[in-house]
Order: structure tokens, then sequence, then C-alpha cells
């Protein structure tokens, strides 16, 4: 167990530290983090014409309210403590691609109900806006982090489990009686 | 399936607790920020003693007294001095707690309190580290009172990052990830190394010989 804490911290200070350089801010941050706008734009679209977006704001078409996605909101540091976390643990590295995909793509989609949910919540009252946004949502992400890291081990252990039944399976023979 | 839906049921249960210790720790946030307020003093003083002097509480609004004085005020009259005190919300640093008290309670009940109370203490350092940080980043680079070189102010920089972006919300998982292994164990069904017995692997399909076949039957 120390051993995994030890190359998990390691790993997401290396990730950490090598986000925050100018160059991967500008050429994937930033665009990521505007993207966000536009998708929970798009989606919001179709059931909501007053909504609008451009660059990483999302904003009211009547210029009422608006909500700025900034580092902390775009989900990119809970998909680093889990990327470290997946790939500080022992597995094929197959296996952690996967992970990482996958879970890069659960992470993603809450955010993006957390992105969604503050927009109609700081319309709707501030005091409960400030409280979602600074104090639940960040605690509900990390838990989403864990629950998918907790469900890629396992999916991990039934495969580990289903190759060890295959290769113990043998045929009957008279050496056995 | 069976398996995936335990950790289904798990994840369930932590929200639910999630939100009743939410509730607990906003309406008792005054009381919850005692032991981070004296603890970020002594650690404020002890490591910054050239300018750090004392903490004030204000709600949940943790200020630092220093002897850093600020130049060149806009308006001030002659013989005017102001000093700077950076002020810290520490609900900031404190909103992991909810998460863990629920990840404690959904996982297990043996030595319940026991656990809460050493998880709380445990959270501690990283609440106080975080703020630390905060302070120094607002008098150092943001109020530039510190003669600071660029490591140093790159340093103050990535901490403040990591400790106010990261560590608020991880901290509680890796606590109670240290806590409740064998726990995590069993619901991912890893090989527990803890030799007790309690969470032992199921047996393999391998076949036994005989009389451990025999004992085997007698356990299970």
């Amino acid at each position: 167990m120390i051993g995994f804490f030890v190359k998990f911290l390691l790993l997401l200070a290396a990730l950490f530290t090598l986000e925050l350089f100018k160059p991967v801010q500008a050429h994937l941050i930033m665009p990521w983090t505007d993207s966000l706008a536009t998708i929970s734009t798009a989606i919001l679209s179709p059931f909501d014409g007053n909504v609008a977006s451009y660059g990483n704001v999302m904003v009211t078409r009547t210029g009422s309210f608006g909500v700025s996605i900034m580092p902390g909101c775009n989900g990119v540091e809970a998909c680093l403590i889990l990327i470290s976390a997946i790939w500080a643990f022992p597995a094929p590295w197959k296996a952690k691609l996967w992970g990482t995909l996958i879970g890069i793509a659960a992470i993603q989609g809450l955010n993006i109900v957390r992105i969604i949910s503050l927009f109609y919540l700081g319309q709707w009252d501030q005091k409960w806006f400030e409280f979602a946004h600074l104090y639940l949502w960040q605690a509900l992400i990390m838990l989403d982090v864990l629950i998918t890291w907790l469900i890629w081990i396992q999916y991990l252990q039934r495969r580990t489990r289903k190759e060890e039944a295959r290769r113990t399976q043998e045929p009957p023979h008279a050496a056995s009686r | 399936m069976r398996r995936p839906a335990e950790i289904t049921r798990f994840a369930l249960k932590v929200l639910a607790w999630f939100i009743f210790w939410t509730v607990v720790w906003y309406e008792a946030r005054y009381l919850l920020i005692l032991p981070t307020h004296l603890l970020s003093g002594l650690v404020a003083t002890y490591l910054l003693p050239a300018w750090a002097e004392a903490v004030v509480q204000h709600g949940t609004i943790l200020t630092l007294n220093t002897s850093l004085q600020v130049q060149h005020i806009a308006g001030a009259k002659p013989g005017q001095i102001a000093l700077l005190t950076p002020a810290v919300n520490s609900m900031l640093y404190a909103y992991g707690w909810p998460l863990l008290m629920a990840l404690i309670t959904a996982s297990t009940r043996r030595w319940l309190i026991a656990k809460m109370l050493l998880a709380t203490l445990m959270l501690l350092p990283f609440e106080v580290t975080g703020i630390t940080f905060d302070w120094v980043k607002q008098v150092g680079i943001e109020a530039g009172a510190l003669e600071l070189n660029p490591l140093q102010a790159n340093l103050i920089a990535v901490g403040y990052q990591m400790f106010y972006l990261i560590f608020p919300a991880l901290a509680p998982v890796l606590i109670w990830l240290a806590m409740e292994r064998r726990f995590v164990a069993t619901l991912t069904r890893l090989p527990d190394t803890d030799t007790s017995g309690d969470n032992q692997q199921k047996p393999s399909n391998e076949p036994l010989p005989a009389d451990c076949a025999r004992q085997n039957e007698t356990n299970t």
C-alpha cells in the first residue's frame, strides 16, 4: 500500500506540474475548458433557447447571468488524480489505458452535469450557487473519481480470476484417480 | 450481476451519508474550525517568525496578522502605516471533511467514533498547509512584500495550487483508503494481505489434497 501511495503521489505531482506549464495550458487545457462551455450549451440548447456561450463562459441570452469555467472547474485535476491512481496500480498497460479513457469520460460527464446544475442554480439563488460551487460539487467529483477507480479495480480482478479459472481447467485423465 | 451492485450500493450509501455530514459540517462550522485556527496559528508563527504574529478568526475567515507594512497607500496621511493581513476562508480547505465522514460511516461500524476522530485529526495538516500556502501566496506573490527569487515564487505557486485545487478533496480519500484497506479489498475482491482470516479470498478451482478439501468444507 505504501508503495502505491508513493507512486501515486509522485505521478500526481509530475502530471500536475506539467499541467501548469504555459504551452500545456495554451494548447490543451484552455481549449478543453472553452469546449466545456460549448458542449454544455449544445446539450441545453434543445431544451432552453436562452443559453449561449463564448470562450469559457456560459451566459443567458438576456445577459442576466453567466458562469465562467475556470481551472478547478474543468475536471482536469480530477482526471489527473484518476490517471495517477490507475497508472500507480499494478495492472497490464492495456487495462490501464482503457481505464484511463473510460475514467476520463466518466469524470467529464459528471463535470458537465456540475456545470449545467451550477448554471441554473446561480440563476435561482446566489447563496446556494456559492455553496454548491465551492464545496459540494468538489467533493462529489472526488467521489466520482474514487468510485470509478474502485470499479476499474473490480473489473481487473474479475478478468484476472476468469483467466486463472481458464488456465486451471484441465481435462480429466487417468493419473488423478 | 451481483459484484458491480456492491460498489453501487456503497456509492449510494456514501452519497446519503455525505448529505447528512454536509449539513452537520455547515451547521457546526464555527466549532469545527477551532482546531484549524489553533494549529495554523502555531504553524505560521513557528515557520514564519520574522513577520507572522497571530491568527484571528472571524466566522470561518482566518486572518494572519503580520508585521509587514504596506507601502505607498493612496490617500494615506503622513505617519500612517498599514499592515498586511492576509485572510483565508477556511471552508475552502475543509470541505472534504463531510466526504471523509461519509466514507467512514458507509464502510464500517467497528470503532466508528474513534475512526472519525482520528480521521479528522489526520485531515488537519492538509487544511493547515493549504491555508499557510494561501497566506504566503497573498503576502509574497500578490502583495510582493517578501523578497522571493523565481524558484521560491514558483514553489509557492505550485504548493498553493496543489493544496487548494487537489488536496482538500483528495486527502479525505487517501485517509479513508489508508484506514479501510480491508474493506476496500473486500469491496473490490482484491487479495487481502491481512492474515486474520476475516477477508480471505475464496478458494481457487484447483483440486486440493483430500484432507485439505475436508477442512475447507468445514470452514466454509
